[in-house]
């Protein structure tokens, strides 16, 4: 049992906002083509959660609920998207990165806010995983137990 | 104190400050960046790409390789931050 930073109102009220924090970052993700928003501020958000709970709950807490083995592959995740995305796009016969080219559906302007928002979501994850690995890689020192 | 560094100094100076004359005014919607490209986005933004948010549609559709680029960037300051103060 890790020692407790925070009293006990700060501790409760961490633990009830993350699960909104978190809702929040996932509104402004999926509506990043619609409102303003987007991957780079949706993905913020998520690690403003989770250094949330560093912060008020402790950092083993944290680290326990974003692991470390789902974050690594995580931090590559939106790189490869784009990458994905853009060679698919050059094999259904546009430029890299011309959306619409892609021929999944009738409406071409359908597809263009599908992989738009597919790539959203892959700089969102990348995002989030970086800014969360950055947060424990600073906080926790060598001599930590973990 | 040495007279040719400043000499230059005050004449780079002199120039600059002649050149701010012959730019746009501050929020000028007749500012060349508001004139060349902007207009044909704003009018077939949404038909060519299928977004509605202007923003969404130049980051990720008209300079999706820039936004390419930025991911990049932050994934290699994650890889520099990872390898100089180890693995947690």
């Amino acid at each position: 049992m890790p020692e407790l930073f925070e009293d006990v109102i700060v501790r409760t009220i961490a633990r009830l906002l993350t699960p909104f924090i978190q809702l929040f970052a996932l509104y402004i993700l999926m509506h990043g083509h619609a409102t303003p928003g987007g991957g780079f501020q949706a993905g913020v958000i998520m690690a403003a959660s989770f250094i949330l709970i560093a912060i008020a709950l402790g950092l083993q807490e944290a680290k326990d609920r974003v692991k470390q083995k789902v974050r690594l592959p995580m931090e590559s995740f939106g790189p490869l998207t784009f990458v994905v995305i853009g060679i698919i796009c050059i094999a259904c016969g546009g430029y890299y990165l011309q959306y619409t080219t892609v021929p999944l559906l009738p409406s071409l302007q359908a597809v263009g806010a599908i992989l738009i928002s597919a790539v959203e979501v892959g700089i969102g994850v990348t995002v989030m995983a970086m800014v969360t690995t950055i947060f424990f890689s600073m906080a926790g020192g060598k001599h930590d137990t973990n | 104190m040495k007279l040719a560094p400043l000499i230059v100094v005050l004449i780079i100076g002199a120039t600059l400050a002649i050149a701010v004359a012959g730019m746009p005014a501050f929020g000028s919607s007749d500012a060349p960046a508001y004139t060349h490209v902007v207009p044909r986005y704003l009018e077939k933004g949404v038909e060519e790409t299928g977004v509605s948010n202007i923003v969404t549609a130049i980051v990720v559709y008209y300079r999706g390789y820039d936004t390419f680029g930025e991911v990049t960037v932050i994934f290699t300051a994650g890889i520099a931050v990872i390898a100089l103060l180890g693995r947690e």
